[in-house]
């Protein structure tokens, strides 16, 4: 039900005549306008139109690509396992250098180690994708010739576009997990299993990492969709045929049906991805009522 | 008596601003991010000025010089040329104008659309608070640069349609902040007191409450700048923001891009200044959110 208002929303977000859009630069003659109109329903009130365009979506009626006359659905479905491998790989990566460095940082707050690691997570989050990307291609792909430079095909193709989009993502992590670690730490159990002389190693991983695991997920979660965004562009540099540079290929072929389709369900994704966090909560952590979990 | 307590109230807010800055010059990190962003904010200025007062005319960036192309660093260029023999450094100087303007309109739309909302949602309350309150949340999970690429798309490529789209993209993030404040702020005593003595609901939002949720919307602000950045910076190296030949970073590491293996400096040093820039800003924007935490501030002036 939340999911059905939210794709309406969505659909009056779209803006644009869809008899402008067909027609391009110029404008149809009146009487075909009509005729358009009608047929497509353009003449109804409003609020019928996007009941019947919802109706349409639900049933999986996503039009078809104006250039090749695929069904819209079905290319962005394809597209879509090339941008989730991408996806899980970067997440993969960001998650697994910002929970690090954040437990580096937070298990000696203020020392040498945790002001270098805070600077880095600003800088983190401050790269322009594009330009990152560009320049991993330049040292691994052009003067040490490891790498691929683009395109899909196993493993090696997959290494820049993660590295480019994990490296992006990492400092929002890292900066969020340290504050929930610290916070976490100076709770008195944390005190007393240091006291009972348990190896900070065991209390760094069962005693804070335990419990500041919520606003990790979250922001996890929450990255996810800055994630897809960073995705079009890092698609767009590695020639990566994700749903990313799908959507920008037919913004230049004005290939509306397309773009619309990509753009509605990559926030679909997002949404459904926020959602299985809100979920995940109450697994990860027992102390969340579900009343509680607000969308 | 009246002029003195003004003085009292002046030195007050002098005497704090000094701490604030005081504590801004802290260190070396934020006093060089403060220098780029005023270094930049100048280069945009000066160069604005040089332009409209024809010192220096377009062809200083924009003149093509072929026989110059694509050179690597040296003394007459510190940075090196482009594909059409323009130095480098110029071109970077003179983008930050478009950095800077991209900034300050598309920011002011967001903070103007968002807080405008998000003031009344949060005022007014009940079904209007129930109704914008669900519009913002569902404009906030759809990734705002989608929603930016889906405005350009319809308005059509160009320096507007970016400023346009990051600023409504932007938007709900300040509905959302403002509205939570607001909810808060209302029900606070003063709010009462201003009821209380006949202001209007319009004196009791901008002059009592809006200063008293000026500071977060202002960290917000610094953040939402970088990403404005970004974003240009990004929409223009996909051809869909600014138009050659005026020179913004974006742009011209898309153009740099073809000739990448034979002039990477073309491409790394634009690149360089969009990080720096947005570093900076973020830096300084983390200070300025501690500074401006209450509980920050209490931990400060207990040490």
């Amino acid at each position: 039900m939340i999911m059905l208002f939210v794709v309406f929303i969505l659909v009056k977000a779209l803006p644009g005549d869809p008899i402008t859009v067909m027609y391009g630069e110029f404008d149809p003659p009146p009487e075909v306008r009509k005729a358009l109109e009608e047929r497509l329903g353009l003449d109804r009130p409003l609020l019928v139109q996007y009941m019947l365009y919802v109706m349409r979506i639900l049933q999986g009626d996503w039009g078809k690509s104006v250039g090749t006359g695929e069904e819209v659905l079905r290319l962005v479905l394809r597209r879509f396992q090339a941008t989730l491998e991408l996806a899980v790989a970067s997440v993969a990566i960001a998650t697994f250098i910002g929970l690090s460095l954040a437990l580096i940082s937070a298990w000696r707050p203020n020392s040498l180690a945790d002001k270098i690691i805070r600077i880095a997570s600003v800088a983190s989050y401050s790269i322009p994708v594009f330009w990152w990307g560009l320049m991993l291609i330049l040292i691994f792909a052009v003067y040490l010739q490891l790498l691929p430079p683009g395109e899909r095909g196993g493993l090696k193709h997959l290494i820049l576009p993660a590295v480019t989009l994990g490296v992006v993502s990492f400092g929002m992590i890292a900066r969020v997990s340290r504050a929930s670690m610290l916070e976490v730490m100076t709770h008195d159990y944390v005190v007393a299993a240091r006291a009972r002389g348990l190896n900070e190693v065991k209390v760094l991983l069962s005693y804070v990492m335990r419990n500041a695991i919520v606003p990790i997920v979250t922001i996890i979660g929450l990255r996810f969709g800055v994630l897809m965004s960073g995705a079009v562009i890092t698609e767009t540099v590695f020639k990566y045929p994700g749903i990313g540079s799908m959507i920008y290929d037919s913004i230049l072929a004005r290939d509306y049906p397309v773009v619309f389709g990509g753009i509605l369900f990559v926030g679909i994704v997002v949404m459904t991805v926020n959602l299985l966090v809100d979920i995940l909560y109450y697994f990860v952590d027992p102390r969340v009522k579900l009343e509680k979990t607000r969308v | 008596m009246k002029s003195w307590t003004y003085l009292k109230g002046l030195a007050r807010i002098a005497y704090t601003n000094m701490r604030f800055l005081k504590a801004l010059s802290g260190d070396v990190t934020t006093l060089i991010a403060l220098s780029i962003v005023l270094g930049t904010f100048f280069a945009a200025f000066i160069t604005t000025v040089l332009l409209y007062t024809e010192v220096v005319s377009e062809s200083l960036y924009a003149g093509i010089s072929l026989a110059n192309r694509l050179q690597p660093p040296s003394l007459k260029h510190p940075l090196g040329t482009d594909h059409l023999g323009r130095d480098l450094l110029v071109r970077i100087i003179f983008g930050a104008r478009i950095a800077i303007l991209v900034i300050l309109t598309s920011v002011t739309i967001a903070v103007v659309l968002g807080t405008t909302i998000g003031l009344l949602a949060g005022y007014i309350g009940g079904y209007v608070d129930l109704i914008v309150s669900r519009i913002v949340d569902a404009l906030m999970s759809f990734p705002a640069v989608l929603l930016a690429l889906a405005i350009v798309t319809v308005l059509g490529p160009g320096l507007e349609s970016v400023i346009i789209a990051i600023g409504i993209a932007e938007a709900p993030i300040f509905a959302r902040l403002s509205r939570g404040l607001v909810a808060v702020e209302k029900e606070n005593l003063y709010v009462e007191a201003a009821k209380a003595i006949g202001a209007s609901h319009i004196r009791i939002l901008v002059k009592h409450i809006l200063p008293n949720i000026a500071g977060p919307l202002l960290v917000q602000a610094t953040f939402t700048s970088s990403s404005a950045i970004l974003w240009e910076a990004a929409l223009s190296f996909l051809g869909l923001g600014v138009q050659p030949p005026t020179p913004s970073w974006g742009l011209m590491m898309a153009e740099a891009r073809a000739y990448m293996r034979v002039a990477p400096h073309a491409i790394v040093f634009p690149g360089l200044a969009i990080f720096l820039l947005v570093f900076s800003i973020n830096t300084l924007g983390e200070k300025l959110r501690d500074l401006l935490d209450p509980r920050y501030r209490a931990l400060m002036s207990k040490s």
